[in-house]
C-alpha cells in the first residue's frame, strides 16, 4: 500500500510539472504555492499498553516520537475556473514514506459553488480536514474518542482517512454568518476494509469567525472486511454492512476565550459492539502568547454487547507561540478505563488509570 | 552627566519621542487598496475582514480579486491582522493554516513591505492588498483606510 501511495505522489510531482509547465514559462511565481508543516511529538505513559495506536505505534512507558510528521502542500492554478492542490505526507508511523494524503481538482461553478474531484480530506470533524498540522490546532493531538489515531486496532473511526470521490461546496453569506454545505460520495480504504457507496453532507455555520457550528452525516457499505485477530468472526458480521456516523461540533474563540466541543456516534447495522458514542470539550485562555487548555474525553463502546468500553480522558494542555510561526505544546493526561479497554488494543489488560505526558513543537512555513 | 549635557540632549529626545509618536501614528492606519482601474467602490470593514480571510472571494464592482499580503516579519501586518480581522498575528496565521491545508484557498501573494506590495497592486488590475496608509499615492486606489 505505501509504495502504491507513494507511487501516487510521485505522479502528482510529475503531472504538477507537467501541468506548470506553461505557467513557469510566464508568471509561475503567481500561479504556484508551495507551503508546509511539521510537528515532532513526544508521548509517554506510565503503562506498558500501547494507547490509541497499534503495539509499538501507539503512546506506552517506552516513550515514542510516533506522532512526529511533516507535510508538504502544492497549489497550482490552472486558470480562473480551475485550479489543483496536493497534499504530501510522511510520519515516524509510516517510516516517512512520502504519500498523497489528499490531491483534488477544484473547479469553481460560480461565485459560491466549487465541484471538487480526487482524493480529499474527510469533512467529518471540526479539524479532520487540516488534523495533521499541529499549527493549526491547540493540541498536541486532536481528542483521540473523535479523531481515532490511523491503523489504531480500536476506536470510533469516524474521522482522519481521505476519500476518493467528489464533493460539492456551496457557500452563502450574510451580514454576520457564513454558511457551508458539503455534499460528499466516493469510497474510503481502511486498514484492512474498504467503505464503499460513501455518501455524506457537512454543514457549517459560521457567526462573524467567532462561533462556528458544524453537523456530519455519512453512510456506506463495509467491503473487504480481513480478519482481526483479536476478534475472531467479527470479519463476517461486517462484511456488507452499513457504516454510518453522526458528528456535531462547535467552535468558539473569543475575548481570548477557546472553546472545541464535539459530539459523535458511529453505527455499523444494528451490531451493538460496533456503536460507538464519543464526546470531548475543550475550554482554553489565550494570556498572550500561551494557551492553556483543559480537555475532557468521553468514549463508550459496545453498551449492552459482550465487549463493552467506557474510557474517559482528562488533559491539561498548554500551547506556547514561542517565536513566528512556531508553537511548543506541553500536556499531561490521566486516562480512566471503567470498562473494557477502550482506546487501547483489544483484549489488552491497561491499568485502570494511566498517566501519559508529552511535549512537541509545531511549524508551518 | 552635567547639566549643560542635558540641555543639549533634551531636545534631541522631545524629538526622538515626536517621530516615534508620529511613526506610532503611521502604522496606526491601514488602507485596503487596489489597482486604480478596478471597478470596485468603497468597501466596508466587514467585507474587508472576509475577504482576507478567504470567506469570499470578489467584492462588489470585482468579479475577480488577486488578493495579496505582507510577509510574516512586516509591521503592518500584524497591524493589519489586528485591525481588519481582530486577530493576533499567531492567530491570523494558524486560521490561514487551516485554510491553505484544508485545500479550500490558496494563500495570498506576500511582499517583503509597503512599497513592493503597493508596485504590485498599481501594475495588476485585479489585485487588492494593504498598506500603511503614509505610502499610499495616486498609483493606487484606496478602497477602505481603518484607524
Amino acid at each position: 500500500m505505501n509504495i502504491t501511495k507513494s507511487s501516487l505522489a510521485c505522479t502528482l510531482l510529475a503531472a504538477l510539472a507537467t501541468l506548470s509547465a506553461p505557467a513557469l514559462a510566464t508568471n509561475w511565481s503567481d500561479r504556484i504555492r508551495i507551503s508546509g508543516f511539521a510537528s515532532a511529538n513526544y508521548h509517554a505513559t506510565d503503562d506498558p499498553t500501547s494507547f490509541d495506536g497499534p503495539v509499538n505505534e501507539g503512546h506506552d512507558n517506552k516513550g515514542s516520537f510516533g506522532g512526529t510528521r511533516v507535510g508538504l502542500q502544492i497549489d497550482a492554478k490552472v486558470n480562473d475556473q480551475f485550479r489543483f492542490a496536493a497534499q504530501l505526507f510522511s510520519s515516524k508511523k509510516e517510516d516517512y514514506i512520502m504519500e498523497a494524503d489528499w490531491a483534488f481538482g477544484t473547479l469553481r461553478l460560480g461565485d459560491n459553488l466549487d465541484l471538487r474531484a480526487g482524493k480529499l480530506k474527510f469533512p467529518g470533524g471540526l479539524v479532520n480536514e487540516y488534523i495533521s498540522v499541529g499549527y493549526a490546532t491547540p493540541w498536541m493531538h486532536a481528542p483521540a474518542v473523535i479523531y481515532t489515531e490511523l491503523g489504531a486496532p480500536n476506536g470510533p473511526q469516524m474521522t482522519r482517512e481521505s476519500y476518493s470521490g467528489i464533493s460539492l461546496l456551496g457557500r452563502q453569506d450574510t451580514d454576520d454568518w457564513a454558511f457551508e454545505a458539503d455534499l460528499f460520495t466516493g469510497e474510503l480504504e481502511l486498514a484492512g476494509s474498504y467503505v464503499r457507496k460513501l455518501r455524506g453532507a457537512t454543514l457549517r455555520a459560521d457567526w462573524d469567525d467567532t462561533m462556528l457550528f458544524q453537523v456530519t452525516g455519512y453512510s456506506g457499505v463495509m467491503m473487504g472486511v480481513e480478519d482481526i485477530a483479536d476478534a475472531p468472526g467479527m470479519a463476517a458480521n461486517m462484511e456488507g454492512e452499513n457504516h454510518r456516523a453522526l458528528l456535531y461540533g462547535f467552535k468558539a474563540d473569543w475575548n481570548d476565550i477557546v472553546v472545541y466541543a464535539e459530539k459523535g456516534r458511529v453505527e455499523m447495522a444494528d451490531l451493538s459492539m460496533m456503536k460507538a458514542d464519543s464526546w470531548y470539550t475543550t475550554v482554553g485562555y489565550r494570556i498572550g502568547k500561551l494557551l492553556p487548555t483543559v480537555t475532557y474525553e468521553s468514549y463508550k463502546q459496545g453498551a449492552g454487547s459482550m465487549q463493552e468500553d467506557q474510557q474517559n480522558t482528562t488533559t491539561l494542555g498548554l500551547r506556547w507561540d514561542y517565536i513566528r510561526n512556531v508553537a511548543l505544546k506541553f500536556e499531561i493526561s490521566r486516562i480512566k478505563t471503567e470498562k473494557g479497554f477502550g482506546l487501547f488494543p483489544q483484549n489488552s489488560t491497561p491499568d485502570a488509570s494511566v498517566n501519559m505526558f508529552g511535549f512537541g513543537i509545531d511549524t508551518v512555513f | 552627566m552635567t547639566p549643560k549635557m542635558h540641555n543639549t540632549l533634551w531636545p534631541g529626545a522631545v524629538l526622538s519621542v515626536s517621530l516615534l509618536l508620529a511613526s506610532g501614528a503611521t502604522l496606526a492606519e491601514i488602507a485596503i487598496i487596489a489597482n486604480p482601474v478596478a471597478g470596485a467602490g468603497e468597501l466596508d470593514k466587514k467585507t474587508a475582514k472576509k475577504l482576507f480571510l478567504g470567506k469570499i472571494s470578489t467584492i462588489p464592482g470585482m468579479d475577480k480579486v488577486t488578493l495579496v499580503g505582507q510577509a510574516d516579519d512586516s509591521p503592518t501586518k500584524a497591524e493589519f491582522a489586528k485591525k481588519v480581522t481582530k486577530k493576533k498575528l499567531n492567530q491570523f496565521k494558524a486560521y490561514w493554516s487551516k485554510m491553505v491545508f484544508s485545500g479550500k484557498a490558496v494563500p495570498p501573494k506576500e511582499f517583503a513591505n509597503d512599497s513592493e506590495l503597493k508596485a504590485f497592486v498599481a501594475r495588476t488590475p485585479n489585485a487588492v492588498g494593504y498598506v500603511d496608509a503614509s505610502v499610499v499615492d495616486d498609483s493606487v486606489k484606496v478602497l477602505l483606510n481603518v484607524p
